[in-house]
Parts: C-alpha cells; sequence; structure tokens
C-alpha cells in the first residue's frame, strides 16, 4: 500500500514538472506551446552535445542546455505564438503553428540523431533510494524534489515580486496591463522562457535515466497534460497537485489491475475533471458575466 | 505642448468606424467629447492609446508622432487611458492596482506621481480603508475612484477617460466630476473627457467635440456647444 | 477564460499529445536490367519514421555484402529503394512504386511486420519472389502459402516462441515455474501473450501477463504485480531496448529478481546504454545464430571496419546477407531474375544458404519459406558480461541451457 503511494507521488512530480511548462505560459497567454515534448527533446541532445562534444562538466551542460531551450521557447512565442494570437481568445492559429513545430523538432532530432534511444552519459543519481521504507529510483526522486522546489519558487516569485504582479496582472487582463505601460509581450515571452527552461531541465534529468531520443515527449506528454488539466491550467500549485494525483491514480490502479488499466484510469480522472469542475481542481472558477 | 490628432481613421476589420476625427488637447484643460451610444467614443479613446490601430491620419504628443507606438510605450511616455468599464485588476487589491499605475510613471516622475496619490486619496478617504481588499469587490463608485487613482498613479500628461460616469448614482457622478477637475487642476494633465452625460461635462470642460456616427459634427468652447440648439435637443433632451 | 474554453483546451490537449506524425513513401534509384544472371530487387523500409534503423541496416548489409557474393556466384544485382516511412499507408505506397514503376524482379522487405502484411497481397498478386530478411511474425506474414512467394531468412515468431517457451517453461528445481511475460500492449505483444497462455494451458504451468506501454516512463506496477503472483521465470517480450530497460530498472527498485529471465533480442539494440551491468545481470536472451560464433565475428568486422561501430540490429545484417546468398544462386540457376517463377523454384531447390562459413543444407522447400527450424538444439543463449559496455557472451545452445541450467 504504502509502495504505491511513495511510487505514485515520486513519478508525479516528473508530470509535474513538465505540466509547469504549459500551466505558466497559460496563465499569461492563454496559449501552451504544443511542442512541449519537442522541448524536451531539444533540452536534452542540447545537453548531450554540449557534455559529450563540447566538454562542458555536467552541471555546466545542463543549465547552458535549460537556458539555451528557455530561449528558444521565447522566440518560439515571438514567431510562432505571438503573431497567431491577435485576434482575441477564440483566435486559436498558434495550436496549430506550435503542433507543426513540435512535427519539424522530431523530424529534425529523427534525421540528425536517429529514432534510437541514446545514452545521455552523465546527470543520472544512478542509485535506488529508500523513502518512507519504499525503493525509488534516485532520478525520479530528484526530479520530485525539484518539481516542488520549482513550484514554491514560482508561487513567491508570483506573489511577492513586482515582476509577478505584473505577470498577475497580465493574466487578469492583458490589454489593461498594458495601458500601465506594461508589455504583455514581453510577460508573454518571458513566461515562454522561464517555462520551457523548466521544460528543458525535465527533459534532461529524465533523459539522464532513460536516454535521449526524437521520441522522448509523448509518452509523457499524455501523463503531463493530464496533471495539468486535473490540477488545473491556471494555478501554478495545479500541476503539482494534479501530477500528485495522476501519479497515485495510476499507481494505484496500475497495481490492481495492471499497468494499461492505470493508464486508462488517470485518463479517466481526467475526463471526469473536465466533467465536474472542467478549471481543474485548483482551477479559478470563472464568474459567468450577464 | 499638445495632443493632437489628425485625421484620423479608425475601426474594426475592414470597416472604419472613425473618419476625418481632427482634434486637440492641452496641458490643464479638460476637453468633453460627447455622443451617444455607438458613437465611436470607446474606439476614439483606444484609438488615441494605442490599443486600436489606426488607419489613416496622425497622432502626435508633445511634438512626437506617436500612431506607430505601441500603448505600453504611449502609456510610459503619459498618455494614460482609464478605459470603459474601469477595467480594475479585480484578482488584486486596491494598493495593488494603484502600485501597478505606478509602473507608467516610474521613468519619469514616480516621486510626484506618489504625491499627486495621496492628493487624491485624501480627497476621497474611503479609498484608504478599502486598501488591502480585492478591488473586483469594491462598489462600482469605489471602482471608479480606484481607476482615477490609478490613472493619476500613471502621471499622465494626457489623461484619456472613457464614460467614467458609467453606471454611476448621479450623486456619485457629480464626485467623479468633482475629481476630474481636481486632478485636470493639480496634476497640470490634459484631460479628454468622453461622456455621454453631456450636461455634467459640459459644465466642467473648456471645450467640446460633439461625435456622431464617427465623425466630429460640431466643436467649439463647451458654452457654445451646450447651447447649440442641435446640442440642446440630441444630448441634453431639452 | 470561460470552465467550457477550459474544457476543450484540455480535450484538444489530450487529442494533440496522442497525433502522430505521418511520413510518405517515395523512390528512389533507379534500375538498369539487361543481360542474362541479372536481377533487379526493389528493397521497401522505414528510411523516415520511428525506426529507421531497419532501413540503415538493411542497407549497409547490401552495400557490404552485395558486390562479394554477385562476384561469388556471377550475377549481376540491382538495388532500388522504397521509403515505406514506417507506415502501413507508406509501405502500400512503397511497393505500388517499386512494382510499377521499378519494374522490379523480387521485392525485398518491408522489414516490420505491420508493414509487410500490408504490401503481401500486392507482392502475391505480382508474383513475385518476396523476400523477408526482417519481418518476423508469422501470424501476418506466412511464408509459402499459395498465395506469395515468400521466404525468410529470418526467424519466425512462432519459432521464436516455441524455442523461448521450451527453456521458459521448463522446470525450475524439478517444480514447474510460474512464468510471467511482460508484453506490448498492441497485437504483436497480444499475440505472444496468447502463445505462452496456450504453451502455459497445454504443459500445466501457469502463466501470468503484464502489457507495458512503449515508452511508459516506469513499470512499477507491473512489476509488483508480477512479484505478488510468485513469477520465478520471466520473458521481456518488448521490441525497444528502452523499455527493455525501463522494465529491468524498475525490477532493481522493486527488488524482484527472478531465477530466470530473458528478454528478446531487441535487447541488443540500445539496452545497454540505458541501463547498468547490475541490471542485466542474468538476463539473456535467444537467437538461432551464436553472435560469438565465426559468421558473425567474421560479418561484424566486416561491419566494424566498413561504417565504425556495431550494428543496432545484428540480425537484421546476418538476414539480409543469408537473403542476398539464397537469392543470387536462385537467379543464377534461374538464368536470370525476371523468370520469377523459376528464381522460385531455384530457391525452394537450394541446396544450401551460406553465410561466411557457415551453411544451411536444404534450407527451403516447397512448402517450407523458412530459414530456421525451432530446434533448441539449434539456438542459442545469449547474455551480456559485467563490463560497463557488456560484452555478448553464449552460454551455449537452448538445449544445453534447458538440461543443465545456465
Ligand atoms: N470590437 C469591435 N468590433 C467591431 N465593431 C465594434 C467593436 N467595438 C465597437 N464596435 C462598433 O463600433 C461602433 C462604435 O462603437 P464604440 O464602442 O466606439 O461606441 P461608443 O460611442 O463608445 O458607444 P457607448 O456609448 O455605447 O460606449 C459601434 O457601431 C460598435 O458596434
Ligand atoms: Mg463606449
Amino acid at each position: 500500500m504504502m509502495d504505491v503511494v511513495v511510487t505514485g507521488l515520486v513519478t508525479g512530480g516528473l508530470y509535474a514538472l513538465i505540466a509547469q511548462g504549459f500551466v505558466l505560459t497559460y496563465i499569461t497567454t492563454n496559449t501552451l506551446n504544443f511542442a512541449i515534448g519537442e522541448f524536451m527533446v531539444v533540452g536534452a541532445f542540447l545537453a548531450m552535445f554540449l557534455h559529450g562534444n563540447v566538454g562542458l562538466t555536467g552541471l555546466l551542460a545542463i543549465a547552458v542546455a535549460v537556458l539555451v531551450t528557455g530561449l528558444l521557447g521565447g522566440l518560439t512565442y515571438r514567431v510562432l505564438v505571438l503573431p497567431f494570437s491577435t485576434e482575441g481568445k477564440h483566435d486559436t492559429r498558434w495550436l496549430l503553428t506550435t503542433v507543426g513545430l513540435s512535427f519539424v523538432i522530431v523530424n529534425l532530432t529523427t534525421n540528425a540523431e536517429g529514432a534510437n534511444r541514446q545514452p545521455l552519459g552523465f546527470g543520472n543519481v544512478d542509485s535506488i533510494v529508500t523513502v518512507l521504507g519504499e525503493r525509488v529510483t534516485g532520478q525520479q526522486l530528484l526530479l520530485a524534489v525539484v518539481a516542488v522546489v520549482v513550484t514554491v519558487l514560482l508561487v513567491v516569485v508570483i506573489s511577492r515580486t513586482r515582476l509577478g504582479g505584473d505577470m498577475r496582472a497580465v493574466s487578469e487582463d492583458a490589454e489593461t496591463t498594458a495601458l500601465m505601460g506594461i508589455s504583455p509581450r514581453r510577460i508573454g515571452a518571458l513566461s515562454y522562457v522561464v517555462a520551457m527552461m523548466l521544460v528543458g531541465l525535465g527533459g534532461i534529468l529524465w533523459a539522464a535515466q532513460t536516454g535521449v531520443s526524437p521520441g522522448l515527449g509523448p509518452p509523457l506528454l499524455i501523463a503531463a497534460f493530464s496533471a495539468g488539466i486535473i490540477g488545473g491550467l491556471t494555478s501554478l500549485w495545479g500541476p503539482l497537485l494534479g501530477g500528485a494525483v495522476y501519479g497515485l491514480v495510476t499507481a494505484a490502479v496500475g497495481t490492481a489491475l495492471g499497468s494499461l488499466w492505470g493508464e486508462v484510469s488517470g485518463l479517466l480522472v481526467v475526463i471526469a475533471v473536465l466533467i465536474v469542475r472542467p478549471e481543474g481542481l485548483l482551477g479559478r472558477r470563472v464568474e459567468i458575466k450577464v | 505642448m499638445t495632443l493632437q490628432a489628425r485625421g484620423l481613421e479608425a475601426g474594426y476589420g475592414r470597416a472604419a468606424i472613425l473618419s476625418s476625427i481632427d482634434l486637440t488637447l492641452e496641458p490643464g484643460g479638460i476637453v468633453a467629447v460627447i455622443g451617444s451610444n455607438g458613437a465611436g467614443k470607446s474606439t476614439l479613446a483606444r484609438t488615441l492609446a494605442g490599443l486600436l490601430r489606426l488607419k489613416q491620419g496622425e497622432i502626435e504628443a508633445d511634438g512626437v508622432l506617436v500612431q506607430d507606438h505601441s500603448a505600453e510605450r504611449r502609456a510610459r511616455s503619459g498618455l494614460i487611458l482609464v478605459p470603459e468599464g474601469r477595467r480594475l485588476f479585480g484578482r488584486q487589491t486596491v494598493a495593488e492596482n494603484i502600485r501597478i499605475g505606478g509602473r507608467a510613471a516610474s521613468r519619469r516622475s514616480p516621486e510626484r506621481a506618489r504625491q499627486n496619490v495621496e492628493m487624491l486619496l485624501d480627497s476621497f478617504p474611503v479609498l484608504r480603508e478599502r486598501w488591502n481588499q480585492k478591488a473586483g469587490l469594491l462598489s462600482g463608485g469605489e471602482q471608479q475612484m480606484v481607476a482615477l487613482t490609478r490613472a493619476v498613479a500613471s502621471e499622465p500628461r494626457y489623461l484619456l477617460l472613457d464614460e467614467p460616469s458609467l453606471g454611476l448614482s448621479p450623486r456619485l457622478t457629480q464626485e467623479v466630476f468633482r475629481l476630474v477637475t481636481l486632478i485636470a487642476r493639480e496634476t497640470g494633465a490634459g484631460i479628454l473627457l468622453i461622456e455621454q452625460m453631456a450636461e455634467q461635462a459640459l459644465q466642467i470642460a473648456d471645450f467640446a467635440y460633439v461625435l456622431e456616427q464617427g465623425r466630429i459634427t460640431a466643436e467649439g468652447p463647451s458654452s457654445e456647444v451646450g447651447s447649440s440648439e442641435a446640442v440642446r435637443t440630441a444630448y441634453l433632451g431639452k | 477564460m470561460s470552465a467550457r474554453r477550459l474544457a476543450k483546451v484540455g480535450a484538444l490537449l489530450l487529442t494533440a499529445s496522442v497525433a502522430t506524425a505521418c511520413g510518405s513513401g517515395s523512390s528512389e534509384s533507379s534500375s538498369s536490367r539487361d543481360a542474362a544472371d541479372s536481377a533487379v530487387i526493389g528493397v521497401i523500409g522505414p528510411k523516415t519514421g520511428p525506426a529507421p534503423q531497419f532501413w540503415t541496416e538493411t542497407n549497409r548489409a547490401i552495400q557490404l555484402f552485395a558486390p562479394k557474393i554477385e562476384k561469388q556466384y556471377g550475377v549481376h544485382l540491382t538495388f532500388t529503394y522504397a521509403d515505406d516511412a514506417g507506415t502501413p499507408a507508406g509501405a502500400s505506397r512503397a511497393v505500388q512504386t517499386v512494382l510499377n514503376e521499378d519494374n522490379v524482379d523480387a521485392v525485398m522487405g518491408p522489414p516490420q511486420s505491420a508493414q509487410a502484411l500490408q504490401v503481401a497481397d500486392v507482392v502475391g498478386r505480382a508474383q513475385r519472389p518476396w523476400l523477408l530478411h526482417s519481418a518476423s511474425n508469422a501470424t501476418l506474414v506466412p511464408t509459402a502459402g499459395d498465395t506469395n512467394w515468400a521466404f525468410r531468412t529470418a526467424y519466425n515468431s512462432d519459432d521464436l516462441s516455441d524455442v523461448s517457451g521450451q527453456v521458459l517453461f521448463a522446470p525450475i528445481d524439478g517444480k514447474d515455474p510460474v512464468v510471467g511475460i511482460i508484453y506490448s500492449a498492441d497485437a504483436f505483444g497480444q499475440a505472444a501473450l496468447e502463445t505462452f497462455k496456450t504453451y502455459g494451458e497445454q504443459h500445466g504451468v501457469q502463466v501470468v501477463g503484464e502489457s507495458m506501454q512503449t515508452g511508459a516512463t516506469d513499470f512499477n506496477s507491473g512489476i509488483s504485480r508480477l512479484k505478488a503472483a510468485g513469477v520465478d521465470s520471466l520473458f521481456i517480450n518488448m521490441t525497444s531496448g528502452a523499455d527493455i530497460a525501463t522494465v529491468t530498472e524498475s525490477m532493481a527498485v522493486d527488488d524482484f529478481d527472478p531465477v530466470r529471465k530473458y528478454a528478446t533480442a531487441n535487447v541488443l539494440a540500445d539496452y545497454r546504454g540505458l541501463a547498468s551491468p547490475s541490471e542485466w545481470k542474468g538476463l539473456y536472451f535467444i537467437d538461432p545464430e551464436n553472435f560469438n560464433g565465426s559468421a558473425y565475428k567474421a560479418i561484424l568486422s566486416a561491419y566494424k571496419s566498413r561504417f565504425g561501430g556495431v550494428p543496432d540490429l545484428y540480425t537484421t545484417v546476418f538476414n539480409t546477407y543469408a537473403m542476398l546468398d539464397a537469392y543470387a544462386q536462385a537467379v543464377k540457376t534461374a538464368g536470370s531474375g525476371d523468370d520469377y517463377s523459376a528464381v522460385r523454384d531455384a530457391l525452394e531447390n537450394l541446396p544450401a544458404v551460406h553465410v561466411e562459413d557457415q551453411s544451411y543444407e536444404k534450407p527451403f522447400g516447397p512448402g517450407d519459406g523458412e530459414l530456421d527450424e525451432p530446434d533448441a538444439a539449434d539456438w542459442y543463449v545469449m547474455g551480456f558480461d559485467d563490463t560497463p559496455q557488456g560484452n555478448i557472451v553464449t552460454l551455449g545452445t537452448v538445449q544445453h541451457c534447458i538440461d543443465k541450467g545456465c
């Protein structure tokens, strides 16, 4: 029983970290990067390249790769999201452009590196740790800890700093924020940078355990999107709660009925949330204006 | 030192709502724009503030052509809009709303802006009591006061007010107009007062434009405009 | 944003996240045909798509061995290639291209069974020899039927299950084992499970199956279930080495170490880079060839000096070689590649196929399109040593491991 709780929560950490990557941009820009799985791939390949070919130390390679992935995220916002979300909330062309980007990245990385998983070669806490008497891999525990730390940091920044105030303002009413002399586009770009940095970090740490391949993202995406939707796309705590719920449910049902049922049950939870509380468990309930 | 619009044409999509608008606003003065529902008043305000791109014409603020500047850039240079319906950040507190208004002044004269905010708060002290409440929970009148204070925190040189009396009782409307006069006097900002409440607006304005179907159909010192036959029947119900 | 909109975005997220890209088939290089003793082979494979290694290895094997085989038998082989993009639709297009535009004398591939199934009818109707150097699913892609002229040098999945079954179901310490199988959540995995279940019923041995999603982040829940069921003889029937690594990782986490653990030969690709020696200790795989045998040694060293490194798919390289050898001989016997039925008859009556110093006597026959036979004495059990790179070690034949334990 305890093992299910521990594994569930710990695997939820990875999902939460990735989910944070689209919750953050959804909050400030009402858009999200559908190429998020491929940004994990980009981060991981960059780190592999910087370590293996450029010779940076592991930590430095991770730092640089995370930063570059973040900047690519900002560029994506500027080039593929912003120009395609100008017509108000019903303008969802950004959805197509980012999905398109994900195909492009998959093709590019597959052509350049092949589809096989390659070992990242560093950054893996290659040990098994005991948490509350239960064994988990060191890497998954690390990911869970990173997810919690990142969430707390984001929440502190957003609720306590001036930049955070700007972000909250943009999230509530971007147009009026512009009237205050604050550029919603800059805030949006910044959110994309930070979000893709998180995604890149998640991708690298995950790849350190399982290897890098152009197909790294998709298997995680369903879980991460589910975590985001369960927790609520408009709450920074959402991914953490959603990740925990998704991790717990899939682990519990998986252990009871088989792992395929585990995944199915996770999706059932998503559907239930979408029906009963479409804004997610922690999402902001929307007042209906008459 | 003026805000000038010359030959403005603007609208949504293909259709032009405004055409051939010429308008001048000077620091310290109050200029009224009156017009009925759908005349294009908000469209004018949004175009001047940079939320809507114009199709033709020029906007010049203190000698600088600003029509290609973004809304945030215009705000930072002191061209401030209080939009229709106030548009407070309802999930943030009164204090946070006013603080964020200060962002537009931060590169010019934040200190003076702070003094002006204090002045306004002294004149409408109930806001101090509401200081840490969520703005979304305030009454309509209080919200309008917060919106004005937020605008003053931006240290406006030109302040565009889009129907500040919207949804307010006659008494509160009086109160708002009293503050508008105060702001013009104390901050030296030029105020463009866009209103349907023509009578009160004309009372505090020096100059007035009448906007009908996207065009300026009359203009002049407000006393003249207010006494013209056409305006009296159309807007003053007399 | 409204609650509805949120719900819509949510639903979109889910659909988009399961959507996948599709590639398209295309044909490259053209053929020249003329003289006697010559033939054109249309090679179909996933140049693009999720498993380009099948394409790469097939190609490399052809580059590496075709010239030598042509010389040896005095035939002239021309190859024309078409991309199936790793999708059934791509395979359909590719086979049309090689048959209609290139008018090939024989079709080689596609290397993956799902794609091979897709072209089976077309190749059958065209009445060309069909060279299966990789597609292994005997149910989807049978050989030597009335409908097609297929010959397979890869082992077939039924034989693999049969031989795996013999070793996995063998008693442990004189008692029947509890057999566990981890299978992928698709038709192939399902088929493997069925085979095991049937085998278990026939021999009165308990079989526990756990399915796994390809690319899953972990397999902890599956492992706890296998452990709880008391499995002591485990078969990891996943087709990607990375997935096998995920399984052994979860086994380490769960401290699950059954007496007997086998994986498919796919454990050769990717697996060792992603796992550690402690995780592959005692993990074996079986193959009809001994990878440390002299034929393999020769092939691998030729491969290494030409391409640097070892192949991702050992067996594809080996089986392509065997296929080229068989087909070249048949063309020689028939006199020309475009006498299709003569080539088929020649294939059926080949006295032997040679791969380096290894021979397969009477490999095919009328009604027999399979090179390998499910005889435990002919198959080998292999594993990895405890060095970080995990060199392949041969433990003996399957029969030896059944009799004496490995
Ligand atoms: N976003 C929009 N898209 C298209 N047309 C619009 C839009 N906003 C306003 N309009 C149209 O432009 C015209 C002018 O509208 P505007 O809001 O400027 O009028 P107004 O004078 O401010 O009216 P009110 O007194 O009701 O606020 C109207 O016909 C209106 O329907
Ligand atoms: Mg209006």
